[in-house]
């Protein structure tokens, strides 16, 4: 038993020593970071100097970071609502016998494979640019103004071409999870529910969304952790400095840590790393109202 | 007990070493400052001594194991390729190994925890502002090595400045600058019958019009580059600094001439001067310049080849400095410019020996090929070849007088420029007039 005791130690030491070196230290750091005033995010404990509240309270205070606070709102909701639907919809369509499943399923899902820098550069080259883009030589042709003449990139609508492009690359990864719980059903169910007469609305209603909750769960849990981490889509859409409309808190988060892409500004790492808390706390605090929301049935497959 | 005793040896033997190598280190660091000198002198003489026969060269510094050299630049951009021809001339001349580790352009992420850490950096690049604003705490004052090379004879006094200024003193050595202003397309400005370069904002509005006149579109704009047309116009009428002041503590309701340049681009609006997708999306109006549909558009000087990988088009280039407005303050010889710069961090052992390697690339006739080899501009004065395509900024960037920053001041609050730019996007894409533009950036500002 003794000797058991010391392999125990031996096996399990280094991957704590890993664990507390790798993540819980620069946690730690972070949270601690965010009550001090410190210009570089590497610098001593000698440099800091206590600061209170005070980054958090500038933070909520400041425009730029309102504005990043309320994008990343639209694109969690709106953004939510739709990938997930679609991401369903795509799901119960191809669970429901269709013909080349595995084609659509991976057709679908392609977007995940290639980088966002390329899917976001073929959006604005190809689809919004006003001159040879999609909409714009779809209007032309057709003849209908309103879409030869729209500028999706223009300061109004660019958050929205912006969420428009990002979507489009997400619903495959979900509907992929949303697959995968739904094949899980056992299919006497519904076998059971056609012969009682239960049309497919009414099975999907009755027996599929019951039996998805877990799923929507997890689906609800990841969707908000890669709204959190949302940037590269920002960059991509402003690509010389942040612009209000496309902003985000990470990328705002970069640009006082590390300097704008311009150069010019100021850096400022115990702010940056108050937004870092504040978006750990809003995930946590999510994750936590949606566990509370969505109860766990007994019956899950 | 024999093996007992050997095992006490060698462990003492294996302490002893350990603290022998740590008690170097240290010693060298506490009398590093007063043996500095001494070394130097007699490293320069053993240098010396070594190269009699061939005395017209340089003399190199030795450095202590291998240079290393972080780069801002990834090992396939063709700044790589010249700056790695550089070195290897530098490797032969000296004596010592470079080590470059081509880090590209996530050096902006990497570069401040090196320092901080100590890392064993003998040298980096990164965007010259950068450098001179962030890192230039952790880097070594280089005035008296620069002196020893007479480096002010071979760098760009603007950029050796603006190092100062922001610096404090010079800890950073600017290399492949650019400049900034009109450029425009040369044949679009003969058929127009355009024959003189326009010096004041009049004179330029009459460019524009015979270009509308010719058929062409007088004006390209891209939405990444909306801050600096309206940050250009506006430091012409009261200077950067009056612009920094304005964004730094507001007052953009009472400033007659913020309103008087809202207006100025307003007009270029109304009168139809700007192409009609303006402000595209970037790189989609600055492109037509290329087409040969638009003739000028205000930028800085990586436009000509920006524009030429894009289109493919091979257009004849001319450009000017920005025009001076009337009863403005700033003359036409003020311009942006900027450039990469190099820095030495300052716990280098090597800092000479990579004083010399950054004098080999930014200076004589590495800087000259590097130039040539990717489009820039030399960062040595005394190199007279400039690219084809950048020669007709010549004349302009050598009249300068004074510099401006990227935007010309507007960045001076960079959470307000952030909220600036979008209003200055609705300005330009016609949706704000002029006095609702003032009034919701007095809005954004007093806030």
């Amino acid at each position: 038993m003794k000797k058991n005791k010391a392999m125990i130690i031996c096996f399990i030491t280094p991957a704590l020593i890993t664990f507390a070196l790798m993540y819980l230290y620069p946690v730690i750091r972070t949270i601690l970071m965010s009550f001090f005033k410190v210009e570089s995010a590497t610098a001593g404990l000698t440099e800091w100097s206590f600061n209170g509240l005070s980054n958090y309270i500038s933070l909520f205070k400041t425009d730029i970071f309102v504005e990043s606070m309320k994008n990343i709102a639209k694109i969690w909701i709106v953004g939510g609502v739709a990938v997930l639907s679609l991401s369903l919809l795509f799901a119960v369509i191809l669970t429901s016998g269709v013909r080349g499943k595995n084609f659509f399923r991976a057709v679908i899902y392609l977007p995940n494979v290639i980088s966002a820098v390329a899917l976001a550069n073929m959006w604005i080259q190809f689809v919004f640019n006003k001159r040879y883009g999609l909409i714009h030589s779809m209007g032309k042709t057709f003849g209908i103004k309103a879409l030869s003449g729209l500028d999706m990139l223009s300061s109004d609508t660019k958050f929205w071409a912006m969420l428009i492009a990002y979507c489009f690359g997400a619903v495959g990864y979900y509907m992929l999870i949303f697959l995968s719980g739904i094949e899980r059903i056992p299919s006497d169910i519904y076998e059971a529910a056609t012969l009682d007469g239960a049309t497919k609305p009414k099975q999907f209603t009755l027996i599929t969304l019951p039996l998805l909750k877990g799923v929507f769960k997890t689906n609800i849990t990841f969707w908000s952790v890669n709204t959190i981490s949302f940037y590269v889509w920002s960059q991509m859409f402003s690509p010389v400095d942040t612009e209000k409309s496309t902003v985000v808190p990470v990328l705002y988060m970069m640009d006082i840590v590390f300097g704008s892409k311009t150069g010019s500004s100021v850096r400022d790492a115990g702010k940056g790393a108050a937004i870092g808390v504040t978006l750990a706390v809003l995930v946590i605090i999510v994750f936590f109202i949606f566990n509370k929301l969505i109860k766990e049935e007994e019956v899950e497959y | 007990m024999r093996k007992k005793l050997l095992c006490v040896m060698m462990s003492a033997a294996m302490v002893a070493t350990m603290f022998t190598g740590c008690g170097g280190s240290g010693d060298t660091k506490t009398t590093e400052a007063t043996e500095k000198a001494t070394e130097k002198e007699t490293e320069k003489e053993t240098e010396k001594e070594t190269k009699k026969g061939t005395d017209e060269k340089k003399e190199y510094a030795k450095a202590d194991g291998e240079l290393i050299y972080w780069s801002m630049w990834s090992s396939s951009d063709p700044q790589a390729k010249a700056i790695q021809e550089a070195v290897d001339a530098y490797e032969e001349a000296s004596g010592n190994t470079v080590k470059i580790e081509w880090k590209g352009r996530d050096i902006q992420k990497l570069i401040q925890a090196a320092l901080d850490s100590k890392k064993p950096v003998d040298l980096f690049d990164e965007d010259y502002f950068r450098v001179a604003q962030s890192y230039a705490g952790n880097c070594m004052d280089l005035t008296e090595m620069a002196e020893a090379a007479n480096y002010g004879e071979h760098s760009v006094k603007g950029l050796v400045e603006g190092v100062k200024e922001k610096a404090g003193s010079l800890k950073a050595i600017a290399y492949q600058p650019y400049t900034s202003g009109i450029f425009y397309n040369k044949a679009i400005f003969e058929e127009a019958g355009v024959e003189e370069e326009p010096k004041t904002w009049e004179e330029f509005l009459d460019v524009c019009k015979k270009i509308k006149d010719a058929g062409y579109e007088p004006l390209a704009l891209d939405d990444a580059y909306v801050l600096y047309n309206y940050g250009y116009h506006l430091a012409r009428y009261i200077g950067e600094d009056a612009v920094k002041e304005l964004c730094k503590n507001g007052g953009w309701a009472e400033s007659e001439e913020a309103l008087k340049a809202a207006q100025d681009m307003v007009e270029l609006i109304e009168n139809e001067y700007f192409e009609s997708g303006v402000p595209g999306a970037w790189p989609e109006s600055e492109n037509t310049v290329g087409y040969s549909e638009s003739a000028m558009i205000v930028m800085a000087s990586w436009l000509p080849n920006e524009v030429k990988q894009n289109t493919g088009e091979d257009i004849e280039w001319g450009m000017f400095n920005y025009p001076t407005v009337k009863g403005g303050k700033d003359k036409q010889t003020i311009a942006n410019i900027g450039a990469q710069a190099f820095a030495i961090p300052k716990h280098s052992k090597n800092a000479q020996a990579a004083f010399d390697l950054i004098m080999t690339i930014t200076t004589g006739e590495y800087d000259q090929k590097i130039a040539l080899a990717t489009n820039s501009i030399p960062a040595d004065p005394t190199n007279e070849e400039w690219p084809e395509m950048l020669a007709p900024c010549k004349d302009g960037f050598e009249a300068l007088t004074g510099v401006y920053e990227w935007n010309m001041g507007l960045e001076a609050d960079a959470d307000f420029s952030k909220m600036l730019k979008d209003s200055t996007l609705k300005l330009f894409e016609g949706k704000l007039d002029a006095e609702a533009f003032i009034k919701e950036i007095d809005a954004s500002s007093s806030k």
